[in-house]
């Protein structure tokens, strides 16, 4: 290891960033981000930078034998962490030899600063380690939803009833779990919150999240809001008069995401005769998606394709590559965003406020904070498909609504804002904080 | 077991093919002389035995009595029979074995039932070519299928179970049972008992007896049940097995070896892995845990891989000092923590369970200011506090109290007792200071145990023979307190998930009762006089009132230098009398 005198010392830091998956082979919007960062410092070169980002069976070639950490594609700077004897309930390897090959790792980079992008598929005990092997290094973690707080996918979801759950607490937990007692979501708690105590800064993309971590035990002061910046994908498209009534769905089919609320919204339009819209389903993974709503989903679209196809409403247009995100965009006036969960960020809605498509949300969670209802977009109740399908008919039948609405749309948020905000953090000291808060 | 024992019943009793007969037959030889019937029967001898010519009739037995038959004499059978008036004539005895186990070692598990409401079963022997043993332990319980079939409802214990060391046994070889009954009549039966380990066969007869049923009230007549003998060699089994375990104790250190801590912290690990490393995490998360060890001692030795892969883990993410002590089987809590002490690189034992964790970060300071600030009378041995999840108060010490319950036999009913442990404050609140006042209480719960080192071995660790866990704690306790040094409830806080350490078996609820009947048979007496309910007459304890007030002031009086003989004493008048 060098010395902590070089460490403190030079201006130029080594900054490991830790991905859960490459964005390259599983999608999601963690990884997307940690990604965007790691181009954007890598691009602004004032520091040097390496990802590790982790890999599970989905591609068993990647797995070389006797190998815990490779590197990615023949890239500079890109390594593959590979997930071996995960335990999915304490989020931790139970292998030693993960755990030695991390260490070592560690001990040939050498980083000034380890910016977490989650624990999953790590384990949430490498912070600790990190900060033992590394005493003086920087530790950031950027949440990205809430594992820590909540067993059920860091969802913040009650199984009981699918209702968004407001806080953790032992019996709650238990309510969710009945097979596990009020007392293992009491160690959960203290488990997690042990290792993150090694953590010197805590970003959320979202403020709203803030309010979560707060009272679920971090210190205020530790923790920042950073928004998720993205590289520019392109520019809004030149004004076309008349109606406005295609509407995209971009993201994952699972439950969370909504999309079945949506066919539901249609079904309940089409039901009372209003049929003048389309809807674009961009993306894939229904496989998923809990059995109900593949079943739902599935059932909805053969239905779909057996019409005439005029009177098809629903196009189902598969998943996507960002390269092709100007394409699909181009062919709605309006993105719909319907998670039934907190989404913390909803980085569609940036993506469509590049191409300058109003968006229409569900009211809670990053959403809900970032588009204002009314004026740079529509909100509905989430999980409401009622609600959704008034929301999709007045989108279609106000005059004036949707070109009000573009007139507002925020610029989207800049990779080079969200890499600079993070670069301060990343050097400030205890005397002088950076003010991490990025629009 | 057999299913329908009307078959039995038809056909004379019996395992199968087994050859019975029945009526009066001698007894046989050695496995069943009695000094005293043998000098009923041959009076001419008492004499010699008077003036020390002859040393005993035993000795009269082997040298001239084998040979000439003197044990089927009709006079002895009379005697040893119960001095019966006149020997019955022939008649069916209903007997029959359902189960018969062996330990390759030699120990005999036999379970079966006998319709002896008319003429009571009293002892079994055991005859296996020249050697026999013989066994009046024996333990009897209700059979709901036999009272059905022979329409009995007096309430009668119809089934029987007996555990007996054999000694010099061949495990490949039958051997024959004979059922002897106090008319003076016998019956008798070949049986092959099948071979199993002695872990094997302690883990059968444990879940049998938890099993049982009875008229009376459940836990008093088990406790009852085993007072006959079977509890002597229940225990006999059990310490045979943590001895041959902890033997074989294989200890492997992580982090630096050479070198001496404050304190030793000996967690016994049962069943559950998680807890290794959770409690990794959250003791050394906290400021002083550098300057103790760990040593973790297992009693799960499936666990063995994966614990020293998490003890390897732990030592690169914490950079712990940690043993990690294997045990070949569940040598019990007891003796593997006392094989676990022995490793202990320290003055300070703690012993805590692997659910136990601490409230406050400072865990290891405050035990450390609490050695250095209090009286050392006072931390000779000590307990803490133990919160349950909610955040309650789950222990603020133990006390003792005293169960009575009907014993209902055919020959009368009566009034039996047993002693119950209990916690101090269990569901409090948390900020109520009322049951967390220090103090001096009657003990602690072993889920939290801080003991000088010196005192733990000169009070010879736990005794190891508790079944698996529970009383060892307070048997240590009242070991301490006999001998002048009652324990004490000291501020350091800990969370405790007490019952969900492991999975609770049948054999560990037949555990439990073995325990209750050991710890009451030990200490009854000494409690019953001075250290039942919450505020303990014991002069040595001076429990504040608990219920009113914080007043820790302890009174300090001299005690005999033998006290434990004292106690053995008032033991040993009042066991008999008050059959606790």
């Amino acid at each position: 290891m060098r010395s902590d005198e070089n460490h403190n010392n030079n201006p130029r830091k080594k900054i490991l960033l830790i991905s859960l998956f490459h964005p390259e082979l599983l999608r999601g919007g963690a990884q997307q981000i940690c990604y965007e960062l790691f181009e954007g410092l890598r691009e602004a070169d004032r520091h040097d930078t390496v990802l590790l980002a982790s890999t599970d069976n989905s591609y068993p070639a990647l797995f070389k034998s006797g190998a815990r950490i490779t590197g990615f594609d023949g890239r500079k700077n890109e390594f593959m962490f590979l997930m071996q004897d995960y335990d999915y309930w304490w989020h931790k390897t139970s292998s030693p030899m993960v755990v030695d090959a991390f260490l070592d790792f560690l001990s040939l980079i050498e980083p000034d600063v380890v910016h977490f992008h989650h624990f999953f598929s790590y384990g949430i005990d490498f912070i600790t380690l990190v900060r033992r092997v590394l005493p003086k290094a920087r530790l950031v973690f950027t949440f990205h939803e809430f594992m820590s707080i909540c067993a059920a996918d860091g969802q913040m979801v009650r199984k009981t009833d699918r209702s968004l759950c407001s806080h953790a607490s032992p019996v709650r937990c238990h309510q969710c779990f009945p097979e596990r007692g009020p007392e293992q979501f009491l160690t959960r708690r203290m488990w997690f919150q042990s290792h993150l105590a090694n953590i010197d800064v805590f970003t959320c993309p979202s403020r709203f999240m803030i309010e979560h971590y707060v009272r679920w035990g971090i210190s205020r002061e530790k923790i920042r809001h950073v928004t998720n910046g993205q590289r520019r994908y392109g520019q809004p498209f030149p004004f076309t008069p008349g109606p406005k009534t295609r509407f995209g769905f971009f993201g994952q089919f699972v439950d969370n995401k909504g999309v079945h609320i949506i066919l539901r919204a249609v079904r309940h339009l089409r039901a009372e005769g209003f049929e003048n819209f389309a809807i674009d389903l961009n993306g894939d993974n229904l496989r998923y998606a809990s059995e109900a709503v593949r079943d739902e989903v599935e059932a909805f679209l053969t239905e779909e394709k057996a019409l005439p196809p005029d009177k098809q409403i629903v196009v189902l247009n598969g998943s996507y590559h960002v390269d092709e995100l100007a394409s699909r965009m181009s062919r709605v006036d309006w993105c719909i965003v319907a998670s039934t969960w907190w989404e913390i960020f909803g980085l569609v809605i940036s993506e469509a406020w590049m191409f300058g498509k109003p968006v229409i949300c569900s009211n809670v969670g990053g959403p809900a904070e970032r588009i204002k209802d009314d004026v740079n977009g529509l909100h509905f109740h989430m999980g409401d498909h009622r609600s959704l399908a008034r929301a999709i008919q007045r989108a279609c039948t106000e005059e004036g609504l949707w070109e009000r609405l573009v007139d507002q749309l925020p610029t989207p948020p800049a990779r080079d804002l969200m890499v600079e905000t993070f670069e301060a953090i990343y050097l400030e000291t205890a005397d002088t904080p950076a003010d991490a808060t990025a629009a | 077991m057999a299913k329908d024992p009307f078959d039995a019943l038809m056909f004379g009793g019996g395992a199968p093919g087994a050859s019975v007969i029945e009526g009066t037959v001698a007894p046989i030889g050695i496995v069943e002389f009695c000094e005293q019937a043998y000098l009923e029967a041959y009076p001419a001898l008492k004499p010699a035995i008077a003036d020390g010519t002859l040393p005993s009739a035993l000795y009269h037995y082997l040298r001239n009595g084998a040979k000439e038959g003197r044990l089927s004499n009709p006079e002895y059978i009379r005697h040893l029979a119960g001095n019966v008036e006149e020997l019955p004539a022939h008649g069916a005895m209903s007997f029959s074995v359902d189960v018969a186990i062996a330990s390759g070692s030699g120990t005999l598990f036999v379970v079966g039932w006998t319709d002896d409401r008319e003429t009571a079963l009293t002892s079994i022997s055991a005859i296996q070519g020249a050697e026999g043993w013989n066994t009046r332990g024996l333990a009897r319980c209700r059979r709901v299928d036999v009272d059905e079939v022979l329409q009995s409802q007096t309430g009668h214990s119809h089934g029987f179970w007996f555990v007996h060391r054999l000694g010099k046994f061949n495990p490949q070889a039958g051997m024959m049972l004979r059922a002897r009954f106090a008319d003076g009549r016998f019956t008798q039966m070949d049986i092959k008992p099948r071979i199993v380990t002695n872990i094997d066969l302690r883990e059968i007869i444990l879940g049998h007896f938890a099993s049982l049923q009875y008229a009376g009230n459940r836990d008093i007549e088990a406790v009852q049940e085993l007072s006959h003998g079977a509890g002597d060699e229940l225990l006999l089994l059990n310490r045979s097995i943590s001895d041959t375990i902890t033997k074989t104790a294989h200890a492997e250190y992580y982090g630096p070896r050479d070198r001496r801590f404050k304190a030793s912290y000996i967690v016994c690990l049962f069943g559950k892995i998680e807890y290794f490393f959770l409690q990794n995490a959250l003791f050394y998360s906290g400021s002083g845990a550098e300057d103790v060890e760990f040593i973790y001692v297992s009693n799960s030795p499936e666990l063995a891989d994966p614990l020293q892969k998490e003890a390897r883990i732990a030592e690169q993410v914490y950079g712990l000092s940690l043993i990690l002590v294997t045990l070949s089987g569940n040598a019990g809590f007891g003796a593997a923590n006392n094989a676990a002490a022995r490793f202990a690189r320290s003055d300070r034992l703690v012993i805590i369970n692997p659910d136990v964790f601490p409230q406050e970060n400072d865990w290891a300071i405050r035990h450390e200011q609490v050695l250095l600030t209090k009286p050392a009378r006072q931390t000779k041995i000590f307990g803490a506090p133990l919160y349950y999840d909610d955040g309650s108060l789950m222990h603020g010490g133990m006390y003792f109290d005293i169960d009575r319950g009907l014993s209902v036999k055919a020959s009368g009913t009566k009034v039996s007792k047993i002693i119950r442990v209990e916690h101090y404050g269990k569901g409090a609140p948390q900020g109520s200071s009322r049951y967390t006042t220090e103090r001096a209480v009657p003990a602690v719960t072993g889920a939290f145990i801080s003991i000088e080192r010196s005192w733990f071995e000169e009070l010879g660790g736990f005794t190891e023979d508790y079944v698996f866990g529970h009383y060892e704690d307070a048997d240590l306790c009242l070991k301490s307190l006999i001998r002048g040094v009652p324990v004490w409830l000291l501020d350091i806080r800990f969370w405790h998930l007490e019952g969900k350490g492991s999975v609770r078996r049948p054999p560990h609820e037949g555990g439990s009762l073995v325990n209750r009947w050991l710890f009451t048979r030990t200490w009854g007496s000494v409690i019953e006089e001075t250290l039942v309910g919450r505020h303990p007459a014991h002069p040595l304890l001076a429990v504040p009132d608990v219920s009113t007030t914080g007043n820790n002031t302890v009174a300090m009086v001299n005690v005999p230098a033998d006290a434990s003989g004292i106690t053995a004493e008032i033991m040993a008048s009042e066991a008999d009398e008050n059959a606790i």
